[in-house]
């Protein structure tokens, strides 16, 4: 691999990196596609999958269960009424006073 | 080998769907009840969420990901779009209370727990200052400049500690994946 090609892939590595953590501004994002295009077949996900590998070790302890009538609805491609829930789980006041 | 989740789902099994909601359909909504800012915008971003799995199924490739960071990936996608979108932090509710009142912890929820286990193994090899920054980021869903006030870290060591973070977890799971992927016999 030339070193040009390399430089280039840690570059796109890193913007990559910096994307998948907190988004890319306008000219980072130029720069990404720019390189993006003198690497062809470079993979475009590979620190989005990274990135998701954090946020899983993250809900280890925390799993819960997908509501029943949730489920069924996804299930058989409905959509379910909003704010039919009372239940504990529903939202604050706070919640509810968001914008 | 038998056909995957996905794969299943992507050749038009109708039961796939269902197996796809019972192994992942927890995971998805533990982590919308994180991200979204009340049980309304959960219900529907999980939704969404499985309306793209469905639709991107036949993206799904075993040998690149597993099918629960595959269904995360999505996932993530939709809740940092609604969280830009609302501008704000993630939901404040500790998720360790409602799994009192839906307590999950059933097998069709195993391969989750163990991914998510290997996950933990792997991130805890980073410096201490980098599992940081990214947990704040990616985990509790924080801007640089909120990770910049809860740190004390200035806003460049901050996206330093992300990026090398990330390519260091990068580097340990791919020598993970080559670990553990079968040697093709030479003859």
């Amino acid at each position: 691999m030339s070193p040009r090609k390399e430089s280039s892939q840690v570059r796109i590595l890193e913007l990559l990196a910096d994307e998948a953590v907190f988004g890319l501004g306008a000219s980072q994002e130029r720069e990404l596609q720019r390189l993006l295009r003198a690497v062809p077949g470079f993979d475009r996900d590979c620190m989005q999958r990274v990135a998701t590998t954090v946020l899983l070790a993250g809900v280890e302890d925390r799993l819960q269960s997908l509501p029943p009538a949730l489920a069924h609805s996804i299930a058989v491609g409905e959509r379910p009424p909003r704010n039919q829930h009372t239940s504990p789980l529903s939202p604050s006041s706070a919640e509810l006073s968001e914008p | 080998m038998p056909p995957t989740t996905l794969e299943r789902v992507a050749a038009g099994d109708s039961a796939a769907v269902e197996d796809c909601l019972r192994k992942y359909g927890g995971l998805v909504w533990s982590l919308a009840r994180k991200f979204c800012a009340n049980y309304a915008d959960a219900e529907d971003a999980v939704q969404e969420v499985f309306i793209e799995v469905w639709r991107h199924a036949g993206r799904f490739d075993p040998e690149v990901a597993s099918e629960a960071t595959y269904i995360t990936m999505i996932a993530r996608r939709r809740f940092i779009d609604g969280l830009r979108r609302r501008g704000r932090e993630p939901n404040a509710a500790p998720i360790q209370e409602e799994a009192l009142v839906s307590e999950a912890g059933h097998e069709a929820q195993t391969e989750v727990r163990e991914e998510a286990a290997r996950a933990r193994h792997h991130l805890r090899q980073l410096r201490p200052e980098q599992q940081q920054v990214l947990e704040l980021s990616i985990t509790q869903g924080l801007s640089q400049s909120q990770i910049v006030e809860a740190t004390n870290l200035p806003l460049g060591t901050v996206k330093t500690h992300a990026r090398r973070g990330l390519m260091r977890l990068r580097q340990l799971l791919e020598a993970d994946r080559d670990a553990s992927s079968p040697r093709e016999d030479p003859s």
